[in-house]
């Protein structure tokens, strides 16, 4: 009581030199909340645009995989393909710790028949799974979504106005009007503007590229985070198969064993002639070809299984409170037990760049946080050895009348921690009203794709949970302590031999 | 019987490339209910002495002996602890804790001592001593409200709350009218009889070398002539 009393009333003694402290403290504490309600923003944002809408938590691929960066590597480079994705399906549905997952392919596209030479990053997937599984990230604004079955391509609404300036033309869905609303100012200014509702595209796969006529069934855009994914398209499974000459449903039931096809009706010799040109090879079947070949519609009324065929990767999104590294290892021992060719990646390492980018602007936050406070440390170490030193006549004079040097530690000790409990706890405080006040404004990236990561979506929304507010309370006393001990140490050195020779 | 005894102390400064001799061999022996004083110009050496007394500062040679007890090598610790149990100073100037009332200035020593006084206690011996000194109007007063003689009056009140064996006074005078100083010598004077308290001061005022039953006086370090106790002496 003792201690607090003279603490108390020095602080109000020293009226400026408090409030200075105090004040660095505020503002430490202040800027500290709302870096970490910002840091903390951006982590969810990307955790609820990028890896629930998107990528999923757990990336499974081809073992035969060199690198990490597999959804957005430069230059599209191609994915190798997932074998045995029957097996993986297996394991995966009796995973107690998977909420769901969805086979997907990734590739780069080259724009055909265009001013210059363009190219597109693609994704294909049955459509339906991928809405049910992300929670319909994907937004129609023109046209219509894919369904299973359908065959085309959704453009992005940003990505359709950088190939309008690389094409030269304007592409709108199949069957629709040109909504002029949604032209870009270069595309408005156009007398004679050419609308298409097809692309001529060609795949870069490792193999039996091909090229085909896609049509245009819709625009489209991420509900988030959109400017971010402007490049991303998405298809359906089986064009992109086409495209990329990969192992295609169509051809699985076209291999059927002759008396399985017999029942379907449809005699392999009388639709194809030599049969062996349909190797089972993943990647050898030319799909233009075949159709050529094909004279009559197929009579199969089977349906057919689209996930039978080829894929590039599968996206798993885990339940809730599971960690991302814990299930990574998890499924890597499950895949090695199965014997699964499977190599298993985190959201991280497989989006790089967009993750990286996300962590280098959240490390850059931390940064300006932690220099902040080297700062604030600096000055207050500074000013409060200040204090001590002048305080050396009353310090001395309580030592010679038998105060110990830890009576001296603990009222200095007492003076800084009140002011930082008062000034520190009114700066989170002020920091916590400031996120509130921020996150109702709804500030808008403006389509900038770096306040997008920053703001881990379109809109800032900083956030501040309990961890965020333990963490900052643990930063302010951090802080308090390590600007303390110098002049703690200055002003118990101080004797009353000091004091006499002071004065 | 001695309560502090000093043989062949000495006290060395250095003071940029020289040393300063502070002190240069003092033998002294003074007794329980004493009432000395040390005299001497300026830079003679008395304050040194009181401190080495008082055991605010180490002799670089010598014996120190408080209630026959080498406190020589004590630690700092154990030397804070006899200061705050054995020792009361009065100071010049820089007495008081700014921040304190009177009455929790005079308290401050006892809330230190870790003896197990109630807070009714340490109130009481604080309010009799501070009654002692006079200074009971003024018992809420902050150091700021008190004049010179009534500050000095309430670190004697400090200087005797822990009823020490012996007080030292550093000028208590030093800084006040004539009148407050001898109002302020009585008062010791008084304190001393009562309580056989030893009071040791020093100064260089000679119209209050009266009250003293004894005088030390020292030039360059060296006490000159012989040192006797008793009224006599300072005859």
């Amino acid at each position: 009581m003792l201690v607090l009393k003279i603490a108390w009333r020095s602080l109000l003694r020293h009226k400026a030199k408090s409030f200075v402290i105090g004040v660095i403290l505020f503002l430490g504490a202040f800027i500290m909340t709302l870096g970490d309600a910002t840091a903390i923003g951006m982590r969810r944002g990307v955790e609820e645009n990028i890896v629930k809408s998107f990528t999923g938590h757990v990336i499974l691929v081809s073992n035969e995989e060199t690198k990490d960066n597999v959804l957005f590597t430069p230059m599209m480079k191609p994915l190798k393909i997932l074998k045995d994705y029957d097996k993986v399906r297996y394991v995966l549905s009796r995973l107690s710790y998977v909420k769901d997952f969805i086979p997907m392919t990734r590739g780069g596209l080259s724009i055909l028949g265009g001013q210059d030479m363009s190219f597109m990053m693609t994704f294909g997937c049955n459509f339906d799974d991928f809405q049910r599984v992300f929670g319909n990230p994907i937004k129609p604004v023109e046209g219509r979504l894919l369904h299973n079955g359908d065959h085309g391509i959704l453009l992005n609404i940003q990505g359709r106005q950088n190939q309008y300036k690389s094409q030269g033309y304007w592409l709108v869905p199949e069957g629709t009007q040109l909504v002029t609303a949604n032209l870009s100012d270069d595309a408005r200014k156009e007398q004679n503007l050419e609308v298409r509702s097809s692309l001529a595209l060609e795949g870069f796969g490792e193999a039996n590229s091909t090229n085909k006529d896609v049509p245009v069934v819709g625009v489209m855009r991420f509900k988030s985070l959109n400017t971010t994914m402007e490049e991303a398209t998405i298809m359906d499974i089986e064009t992109y198969r086409e495209l990329f000459g990969y192992y295609t449903a169509q051809d699985v039931v076209q291999q059927l064993p002759p008396r399985e096809n017999a029942l379907l009706g449809a005699g392999e010799d009388a639709l194809f002639g030599q049969g062996d040109i349909y190797s089972s090879s993943g990647t050898s079947a030319n799909v233009s070809d075949l159709e050529k070949k094909i004279a009559a519609p197929q009579t199969v009324t089977r349906k057919i299984n689209l996930d039978d065929a080829a894929y590039n990767y599968v996206s798993v999104v885990l339940k809730p409170g599971q960690s991302v590294d814990s299930a990574v290892k998890k499924l890597a021992e499950v895949m090695k037990d199965n014997d699964l060719p499977v190599k298993v990646l985190s959201w991280k390492k497989a989006a790089g760049q967009v993750a990286s980018t996300a962590d280098i602007l959240q490390i850059i936050i931390y940064v300006f946080v932690i220099l902040l406070f080297f700062v604030a440390i600096i000055i207050i170490m500074n000013t409060l050895s200040m204090n001590a030193l002048e305080r050396t006549e009353e310090f001395g004079m309580m030592r010679a009348v038998g105060a110990q040097k830890g009576f001296i530690q603990k009222m200095f000790l007492a003076e800084t921690f009140s002011l930082s409990f008062v000034f520190g706890g009114a700066g989170i405080l002020m920091g916590v009203i400031a996120t509130w006040i921020v996150r109702a404004m709804h500030i808008s990236s403006q389509g900038n794709r770096i306040l997008e990561l920053l703001f881990g979506g379109e809109v800032f929304r900083p956030t501040l949970g309990f961890t965020g507010m333990v963490v900052g309370i643990i930063g302010l006393a951090a802080v308090t302590l390590l600007a303390v001990l110098y002049p703690v140490r200055v002003a118990r050195r101080i004797t009353p031999l000091d004091a006499i020779n002071r004065h | 019987m001695n309560v502090i005894e000093l043989k062949n102390v000495k006290k060395d400064y250095p003071l940029g490339a020289t040393t300063v001799h502070a002190l240069r061999g003092v033998d002294l022996a003074i007794k329980e209910g004493d009432f000395i004083s040390i005299v001497g110009p300026s830079g003679s050496g008395k304050t040194t002495l009181l401190n080495i007394v008082g055991c605010i500062d180490h002799a670089s040679e010598g014996l120190v002996k408080i209630h026959d007890e080498d406190v020589t090598t004590y630690s700092d610790r154990q030397l804070t602890d006899l200061r705050l149990h054995t020792i009361g100073f009065i100071f010049q100037t820089f007495n008081l804790i700014p921040v304190l009332t009177t009455r929790e200035n005079v308290e401050f020593p006892l809330l230190l001592m870790k003896e197990g006084l109630s807070r009714k206690e340490i109130r009481q011996r604080a309010e009799k001593l501070i009654d002692e000194v006079g200074l009971t109007e003024q018992i809420n007063h902050k150091p700021y409200e008190l004049s010179g003689g009534q500050r000095q009056r309430v670190a004697i009140a400090r200087a005797l709350v822990t009823k020490p064996t012996i007080v030292l006074a550093d000028e208590p005078t030093a800084n006040l009218d004539s009148e407050t100083g001898e109002m302020i010598l009585k008062l010791m004077k008084e304190l001393n009889t009562i309580e056989k308290t030893t009071f040791v001061f020093s100064t260089h005022d000679a119209d209050i070398l009266k009250y003293a039953n004894g005088v030390v006086k020292i030039k360059d370090g060296l006490m000159v002539g012989d040192y006797a106790s008793g009224a006599n002496a300072v005859n």
